[in-house]
C-alpha cells in the first residue's frame, strides 16, 4: 500500500517536489521555534540555585582616568569598605556583599581555563565576602562556604558549583583539590604567587546567574578582599538582602547615604524581583513574536496546500473516475489522496530531521543538549502530520465526489 | 498590451476566489512583516528629528587603546575628544556628550527613573529638538557649570505632574537642577539624541572626566557635506599618532575612526574587524534574513501558481497556437503575479499602519513614534514587486515551455 503511494508520488515528482520543499521548510521553521521552547522549558524546571526574593542589587560606576593603578585601587577599596558598612547600617538591610555577576544582569566576568584533556572550561568568577551566601541563599552541598580571613590565606579558597565539580573531578571528592590550568601542550600552568593557587573548599548547588531560561552551570566564588589591592580590585556591584516589604523610601535613603560616602561615584539600586520580571519578559517577547510569525507561515502553507491538492484532484478527474468505475470505494479514493500527501510529509520530515540533527552533530550550539533537538523534532512532527492530514481532508472529500461516468467522458 | 495583461489578471483573480484569497493572505502577511522591519530600519538610519543632520554627521563612539597584551576599548574620554578632535577641516560644528544613563529621583516617596545625559552647548545646535517650553542651555551655562536642565515631556510629567515644569527644580544623583526647557519625547532609536534629562557636562561631580583618553563620551562631527567624510577621517587618522598616551608603559597606540550611524549600528550588531565596522557584511546579513523570511511564502506562491497554470492549459495552448511567443506568455504571467503581489502589498501596507500604531502604543520601545513616510511606502512597493517576480518567474517559465499540441489536447503532467 505504502509502496504504491510512493510510486504514485514518484510518478508526479516534479509537482510533488515543490510540495516537499514547502513541507520541509515549514518543518524546519517549526523545529527552530520548538527548539527554543524546549530549551527554555528544560531549563525552567531546574533549580535556580539562589533566592531572588527581597534581594536588591547595587551597581557602582566609578570614574577612572586609568585602569589597574594600585594606589587608586587601594583608595577605591577603602571607599567600598565604607559603602558596605553604610549598607549594613541601614535598618532594612539584613545582609550585603560585593558580587559581580549579579543575577539577571548582563554582566559576566568569566574566566577560561584549559583542562588537562585540552578542552576549555569557562566559568563565572565571582569574588565575594562570607555574607554573599546569606544574601543569595546559596545552598551548600559539601565542604564549607567562604569565611572571614579567607582572603589572606596562602591559597585562594574556591567554592564551586556541583556541575563544575563534576566536570573538573568527575566522581572524586573535590574538596581540597586544586583547579589547575594547562597550556596548549598539556603542561600545568605555573602560578607566580602561591596565593594564586585555586583550592576547592566547598561545593554549592548550581548557581544559575542568567536566570530560569539559561543554562549556566559553571561558577566559582572566592574571597573578595576589602583592603588588599594586590589580590582584589574594587567591587562594582553588590547584592543586598532586605526585610520583606521594603519600598522606594528605602532606596532614596540608602542612595543618599551612599552618595554621602562617595560623592563622585554613581549608584544604581534595583530590585532583583523586578529585574527578574524584566528578564523573563525580554526572553518571552521575541519567542512570542517568532511563534506568531511561524504560526502565520504555517497557516499560509496549509491554505496553499489545500489549494494545490484541490487543483490536483480536479486535474486527476480521469484517473480518479477510472478507479471509481473499476470499483474503488469512496474511502479508498480519499485515502489515496491523503495517503499520498502523508507519504510526502514523511519524506520531508526525514530529510528535515537529518538536516536539523546536523546542528548538534557539527557541534554548533554545543551548549544545547541533544534532548532539546530531539524534543523539537518530535513536537514539530506531531504538529505537522495532523496538520497536513487536515489540509488533505477537503480535497480528499472532493475526490470522492467524482462521478465515474462524468470522468470517463471527459476526453 | 499592458492593459490587456491587467484585464486578464483581474479576470483570473476573480475566477478562483479561494486561490486569490490564499495568495493575498500570504503576500500581505509577508509584506506586512517586511514593511514593519523596514519602517524600524528607516527610523534607525534616516535623519529624523531631532537628528535632522544625521546624513552629514560622523560620530566618535568607539576607540581602542592598545599596548603589549593590554587593550582598553570602548567610548573615548573627554580628554581625547577635546584635545585631539577639535578643529578638523570640513567639520562645521562639534559636540561632546555622554551616553544616556539611568538616574533616579524620588517624588513623594515614588521612584522615577530617567535617562540622564551630560552635554555641551553645541549639542543643541547640531540636533533640532522640538521645544515645548523654555530653551536650551548655552555656552555661558556650560562654562559656569550651572545646574540647569532640559527635560522631556515624559520626565516633566513624572517629576512635576501637570504643573508647568520650567522654573521648577528636581533632585537626581544627589544634585539639584533647575528646569529651563522642556522638549518633546525622543524615541529610543535616535541614539545620540535620546534621553529624558539633559544637563551641562560641567555638572559632572568629579574632575576625572576632563582628562581621560577613554571614558564615557561620544562626539558628533557635523561635516559641511557627506562628500568630505573621507577627508575628515583621514585627518582624524593623521592625528592619532600624536596622541600623548597617559600610561605609555601600558598602552602605546590609539585607534578608531569616526563613524556614520549605519557603521555604528553595524559594529554593534556584528562587531568590528581591525577596528573597522563591517558595514557590507551587516547589510548582507539583513538582506539574507529578508530573503530567508520570504523563502517559504515564495515557495508557497510558486506552488499554487504552478497548480493554476494547469487550470489554464487550454488557454495557453490556444495562445501558443495563434503565435504568442514565450516572452509574451512569461510577461503576461509575471504581470499577473506582480498585480497580485502589489495588491497584497497594499493590504500589507494598510495593516502595517495599524501594526506600527500598536507598537508605538505598546511602550516596548521607549517613545517609539514609527510613522510611515513616502520612503517606506517605496520600500514596500519595491519589496512587493520583487516578491511578485520571485514567485512568478519559475511558474512563468514552466508555462511558457508547455507544448502547444499537448496543451490544446488538455494534456497534463
Amino acid at each position: 500500500m505504502i509502496a504504491h503511494y510512493l510510486k504514485l508520488v514518484w510518478n508526479r515528482r516534479r509537482a510533488n517536489g515543490l510540495i516537499l520543499v514547502e513541507i520541509l521548510v515549514s518543518f524546519l521553521v517549526l523545529c527552530a521555534v520548538f527548539g527554543v521552547v524546549a530549551y527554555y522549558a528544560m531549563n525552567w524546571f531546574r533549580p535556580l540555585g539562589f533566592d531572588y526574593r527581597n534581594v536588591w542589587t547595587l551597581e557602582v560606576d566609578i570614574p577612572q582616568a586609568t585602569l589597574d593603578d594600585r594606589e587608586q585601587t587601594a583608595r577605591a577599596l577603602a571607599t567600598s569598605q565604607r559603602l558596605l558598612a553604610t549598607m549594613h547600617d541601614d535598618p532594612q538591610v539584613e545582609s550585603a556583599a560585593p558580587m559581580p555577576n549579579t543575577p539577571y544582569s548582563g554582566s559576566m566576568s568569566r574566566r577560561g581555563i584549559r583542562l588537562k584533556d585540552g578542552s576549555m572550561l569557562q566559568y563565572l568568577s565571582s569574588p565575594t565576602t562570607p555574607e554573599g551566601r546569606d544574601v543569595l541563599r546559596l545552598e551548600l552541598v559539601a565542604g564549607r562556604w567562604l569565611e572571614p580571613g579567607d582572603e589572606a590565606l596562602e591559597f585562594t579558597p574556591h567554592v564551586i558549583t556541583q556541575d563544575m565539580a563534576r566536570r573538573l573531578f568527575g566522581r572524586e571528592n573535590p574538596i581540597g583539590r586544586t583547579i589547575d590550568g594547562f597550556d596548549d601542550k598539556g603542561q600545568p600552568e605555573t602560578v607566580r604567587e602561591s596565593w594564586q593557587v585555586r583550592r576547592v573548599v566547598g561545593v554549592i548547588r548550581n548557581y544559575r546567574k542568567s536566570g530560569e531560561f539559561a543554562d549556566m552551570r559553571y561558577a566559582a566564588f572566592h574571597p573578595q578582599s576589602m583592603s588588599d589591592p594586590v589580590r582584589s580590585s574594587e567591587p562594582w556591584s553588590y547584592v543586598l538582602r532586605v526585610n520583606p516589604g521594603t519600598r522606594a523610601a528605602f532606596e532614596e535613603r540608602l542612595l543618599k547615604a551612599l552618595r554621602a560616602e562617595a560623592p563622585e561615584w554613581t549608584f544604581g539600586l534595583r530590585s532583583l524581583e523586578l529585574e527578574r520580571q524584566r528578564h523573563i519578559r525580554d526572553r518571552l517577547m521575541p519567542l512570542a513574536f517568532g511563534g506568531t510569525l511561524a504560526g502565520f507561515l504555517i497557516l499560509m502553507v496549509g491554505m496553499g496546500l489545500v489549494g494545490v491538492l484541490w487543483q490536483n484532484v480536479t486535474r486527476r478527474t480521469q484517473e480518479l473516475g477510472l478507479r471509481r468505475a473499476l470499483g474503488a470505494t469512496a474511502s479508498a479514493v480519499r485515502n489515496q489522496i491523503i495517503g499520498e500527501i502523508v507519504v510526502l510529509t514523511v519524506i520531508a520530515l526525514f530529510i528535515g530531521t537529518v538536516l536539523f540533527l546536523q546542528l548538534p552533530l557539527l557541534g554548533v550550539l554545543s551548549f544545547v543538549g541533544v534532548g532539546v533537538f530531539v524534543s523539537a523534532i518530535v513536537a514539530s512532527s506531531l504538529v505537522i502530520v495532523p496538520f497536513v492530514i487536515a489540509c488533505g481532508l477537503y480535497p480528499g472529500w472532493l475526490a470522492t465526489q467524482v462521478e465515474p461516468a462524468q470522468a470517463l467522458q471527459y476526453e | 498590451m499592458l492593459t490587456n495583461y491587467l484585464k486578464l489578471a483581474y479576470k483570473v483573480l476573480l475566477r478562483r476566489k479561494f486561490f486569490t484569497f490564499v495568495s493575498l493572505f500570504g503576500t500581505s502577511v509577508t509584506l506586512l512583516v517586511l514593511m514593519i522591519a523596514s519602517a524600524m530600519l528607516d527610523h534607525t538610519f534616516a535623519p529624523l528629528p531631532p537628528e535632522v543632520r544625521l546624513d552629514r554627521t560622523l560620530h566618535v563612539t568607539y576607540m581602542a587603546m592598545r599596548g603589549e597584551g593590554n587593550e582598553w576599548s570602548g567610548s573615548p574620554g573627554y580628554g581625547f575628544l577635546d584635545r585631539y578632535c577639535r578643529g578638523i577641516p570640513h567639520v562645521e560644528r562639534m559636540s561632546v556628550f555622554t551616553g544616556a544613563h539611568g538616574a533616579s529621583s524620588f517624588v513623594g516617596g515614588e521612584k522615577v527613573v530617567s535617562q540622564l545625559r551630560h552635554t555641551d552647548a553645541e549639542y543643541w545646535s547640531i540636533l533640532d529638538f522640538d521645544f515645548v517650553a523654555g530653551q536650551a542651555y548655552g555656552e555661558s551655562e556650560v562654562a559656569d557649570g550651572s545646574h540647569v536642565a532640559v527635560i522631556s515631556e515624559a520626565a516633566a510629567r513624572n517629576l512635576f505632574g501637570d504643573r508647568a515644569a520650567v522654573g521648577q527644580s528636581f533632585e537626581t544623583r544627589g544634585q539639584t537642577f533647575r528646569v529651563i526647557g522642556v522638549v518633546r519625547n525622543v524615541p529610543r532609536m535616535r541614539e545620540t539624541a535620546f534621553a529624558d534629562i539633559w544637563v551641562p557636562v560641567t555638572t559632572l561631580p568629579s574632575d576625572v572626566w576632563k582628562t581621560g583618553l577613554m571614558g564615557d563620551f561620544n562626539a558628533m562631527l557635523l561635516a559641511d557635506s557627506p562628500r568630505n567624510f573621507r577627508a575628515i577621517r583621514a585627518e582624524f587618522a593623521a592625528r592619532l599618532p600624536h596622541v600623548v598616551m597617559t600610561e605609555p608603559d601600558r598602552y602605546k597606540t590609539m585607534s578608531g575612526s569616526p563613524r556614520t550611524r549605519l557603521e555604528d549600528i553595524a559594529a554593534d550588531a556584528i562587531g568590528t574587524k581591525d577596528d573597522m565596522p563591517q558595514t557590507g557584511l551587516f547589510i548582507g546579513v539583513l538582506v539574507l534574513l529578508a530573503l530567508l523570511f520570504m523563502l517559504l511564502p515564495a515557495i508557497n506562491l510558486v506552488n499554487m501558481n504552478i497548480s493554476r497554470i494547469f487550470e489554464r492549459v487550454p488557454e495557453i495552448g490556444v495562445r501558443k497556437a495563434f503565435g504568442a511567443s514565450t516572452g509574451h506568455l512569461v510577461g503576461q504571467f509575471i504581470v499577473e503575479n506582480i498585480v497580485l503581489a502589489v495588491l497584497g502589498g497594499a493590504i500589507g501596507f494598510l495593516l502595517s499602519l495599524w501594526a506600527l500604531q500598536l507598537i508605538n502604543g505598546s511602550g516596548l520601545i521607549t517613545n517609539a513614534d514609527f510613522q510611515v513616510n513616502p520612503r517606506i511606502f517605496l520600500y514596500g512597493l519595491g519589496l512587493s514587486v520583487f516578491f511578485g517576480v520571485l514567485s512568478g518567474a519559475y511558474p512563468a517559465w514552466r508555462m511558457a515551455r508547455l507544448d502547444p499540441v499537448e496543451a490544446l489536447r488538455g494534456g497534463h503532467r
